[in-house]
């Protein structure tokens, strides 16, 4: 028996009906929301979320650094990008919508959930993943995210005495130099 | 007549002047200019978009100078991400938060922008006026060896162990407490940077200074530039507050950097036939760390003191290099290379014992080296394309190997680069692991914080976007004079250079009016 065109477009479309059930399904995983501690300016709850979970599998913090949690370094984040260009934030907030969503970490890093959803070595390794990706925009995405989320962090003095760094000294009793005179050099 | 410096943030409507010349941009060209301009009875008005600074808003900190003094913040970067570029955003441009390395444009750069691009009259006899008069003001002189920090004295004894003879370089500072500090602004007014030396001297003779006032676009009528829009900011948020400044000029200069100045005359439909942010150049900056067992103490004294210039020419197909010490206050360390969790926190907690000795590539001197281009993206922003392409590549190679050999030399007892997966070293037979790497885009981490070109002067109009005496060829009365129209890269840092040009136009800008 030969193939009808009707057959074909039968079989073809239940073939991506098929193909496409368990797309959408993970595309529609659900993330794992936190709340931020402030109101958001820039960013959805998604993508706050997204972005606390980022910095924490960054900056886990141990027995003597804190957690980037505990340093609001998603809500200052937040607070920065929204002071920028907006393309800015909408560039960063779509790039956490990428690194959040099912469908892409399946397809690209093996993994069936969401980023906020994952356990913490989990997360390690889809950062591991996009770091090390053949991919450049990856790549690309990765060192943008973690310049901030770095930057955020260790600029916070809270971190600094771990590192011995003496921190910011006062240098207010020191007067200026005289005003420039032609005949004074 | 003394001057003045005022916010745009605080008018209540719609601001509009008129002046002899109108200045855009207050950093390292501008300033010299302007200071110039109105020592000769001329009335000047200069924008800025930043907001206006002094030693009691600088506390070392490196957070808010990011946020505050940095253009967008400090996240500025290529299109593609792969190189971070830091330039000032305040008044005073990046005098404000630069290093203070100083050094006179090279002769054989000299040498190279009369042969290859028909600069003319700007030879080191006829220059050296000009350096002599802005290393005075600015007290530009050599910092004592003896002085330098343990960073730079890494860079000073590798070097002389391996023959590279590294010198003591020159910095513009007057009463520096080695605070270390001059990446934040300088919290005792030492730095001689733009705001406390030719913008003072200019304020006090008449200049008038229009802070966070974003330039829009230059209007122009056939050969002649005849305003400048601009309009106010809010200092916190630079957000647009809806009051436009319009300056009607007999003499418009664009002083605004290599990337927003570039792209100001974009916005402006002034292309010059396409070379309009062509021909830009960063010094791509390279880094290789070392671990040392004595404290090295990288955020403290004066950033830079020490140079090698070793491995600046390198041939006439191969682009050189040379090597300076870079500053490591936590904030800035932890954002180079890719490493996190615990293994960055490990990396962290050793920064008090590290070195970092960098190479700034020398690009545009190849025949073949055009560098990036400043382009306008659709929703306003400008972005800065460059490509890493073999020779840059071969050169990050190379420098690579010199600066763990340096490292090694030193005393470093163990050494990385700030590669995706750092590559380490412990002995000079390891070395050979960096042929192995891989070098480019997103491979290692690259910055830069000296961005050239993008108005390149040249000898006819159809090479090059100004002449040699900085004004633009299609105009009468449209000058450009900052970092941009240099036609390749230095191979030292440029801030001397811009100054000393800036001096030089002086005359030909003020002849103009």
């Amino acid at each position: 028996m030969g193939t009808t065109r009707r057959r074909f477009l039968t079989y073809g479309i239940g073939g991506v009906l098929l193909l496409l059930a368990p797309a959408v399904g993970l595309s529609l995983r659900k993330s794992v929301l936190v709340e931020s501690k402030r109101p958001l300016k820039v960013l959805s709850p998604r993508q706050f979320s997204t972005l606390s979970a980022l910095a924490d599998t960054l900056c886990p913090g141990d027995d003597r650094l804190p957690p980037a949690r505990d340093l609001d370094v998603a809500e200052e984040l937040d607070t920065l990008w929204s002071r920028m260009h907006p393309g800015v934030g909408a560039d960063l907030g779509a790039a956490l919508d990428l690194l959040e969503n099912a469908l892409a970490g399946a397809v690209l890093d093996q993994r069936f959930q969401t980023f906020t959803a994952c356990e913490p070595d989990m997360r390690s390794k889809v950062l591991s993943d996009w770091s090390h990706s053949v991919i450049e925009v990856r790549r690309a995405v990765f060192k943008a995210l973690r310049g901030f989320v770095m930057a955020a962090y260790w600029g916070n003095p809270k971190t600094w005495g771990e590192l011995g760094f003496r921190g910011i000294a006062d240098y207010s009793a020191v007067p200026s130099p005289p005003p420039f005179e032609e005949a004074s050099l | 007549m003394t001057g003045s410096i005022v916010s745009a943030s605080s008018f209540t409507e719609a601001q509009e002047l008129d002046c002899d010349v109108c200045i855009v941009g207050s950093g390292a060209g501008g300033s010299v200019l302007a200071a110039g301009l109105v020592s000769r009875g001329l009335d000047v008005v200069m924008l800025e978009a930043g907001s206006h600074y002094t030693r009691k808003h600088f506390k070392g900190n490196q957070a808010w100078a990011f946020d505050h003094m940095y253009q967008e913040r400090a996240g500025r970067a290529t299109e593609d991400l792969a190189i971070t570029v830091l330039q000032g955003r305040s008044v005073g441009g990046s005098t404000t938060i630069n290093w203070t390395t100083c050094y006179r444009t090279p002769d054989r750069i000299l040498a190279h922008w009369a042969e290859h691009h028909g600069v003319d009259g700007i030879t080191p006899s006829i220059m050296g006026a000009h350096f002599d008069a802005v290393e005075h003001r600015l007290n530009i002189k050599e910092w004592p060896l003896e002085s330098a920090n343990g960073n730079n004295k890494v860079l000073l004894r590798g070097g002389e162990a391996l023959g590279w003879s590294p010198h003591a370089l020159k910095r513009n500072v007057r009463g520096c407490v080695n605070s270390g500090y001059c990446g934040e602004g300088c919290p005792v007014d030492a730095k001689q940077g733009m705001a406390v030396s030719y913008l003072a001297d200019a304020v006090r003779d008449g200049l008038r200074i229009i802070s966070n006032c974003e330039v829009e676009s230059i209007g122009w009528r056939g050969r002649t530039a005849e305003t400048v829009q601009g309009q106010a900011l809010d200092p916190e948020t630079d957000h647009p507050l809806g009051i436009g400044v319009t300056v009607r000029a007999k003499v418009i200069v664009n002083a605004g950097g290599s990337i927003n100045g570039p792209a100001l005359l974009l916005r402006s439909g002034i292309e010059a036939s396409g070379r309009v942010g062509k021909r830009t150049f960063v010094h791509p900056v390279a880094g290789v760390s070392g671990i040392y067992d004595e404290a090295i103490g990288p955020w403290a004294g004066a950033p830079q003191s020490v140079g090698c210039h070793h491995f600046s020419d390198r041939g006439p197909d191969k682009m050189g290099f040379f090597l300076e010490a870079a500053p490591l206050q936590p904030m800035l360390a932890s954002t180079v290379g890719s490493l996190y969790g615990a293994e960055h926190a490990t990396f962290m907690r050793q920064l008090g014992n590290a070195g970092v000795v960098i190479a700034l590539g020398i690009d545009g001197l190849l025949p073949n080296d055009v560098g990036g281009e400043v382009v306008l993206k659709g929703d306003g922003r400008v972005a800065l394309r460059y490509p890493i392409e073999q020779p840059l590549i071969e050169c990050l190679r190379a420098s690579h190997k010199e600066m763990a050999r340096c490292h090694l030399a030193a005393g470093a007892k163990e050494v990385a680069t700030l590669h995706v997966t750092p590559v380490v070293i412990r002995s000079e037979a390891e070395l050979s692991k960096l042929d192995a790497a891989k070098y480019g885009a997103h491979e290692q981490s690259l910055f830069t914080a000296h961005v050239m070109g993008g108005c390149a002067m040249g000898g006819t109009a159809e090479s090059s976007v100004v002449d040699s005496e900085l004004r633009m060829w299609d105009f009468d009365n449209l000058f450009v004079v900052d970092g941009s129209v240099l036609p390749t890269s230095l191979g030292v840092n440029p801030s001397e250079t811009i100054y000393a040009l800036a001096h030089r136009a002086r005359d030909r800008v003020a002849s103009a009016v």
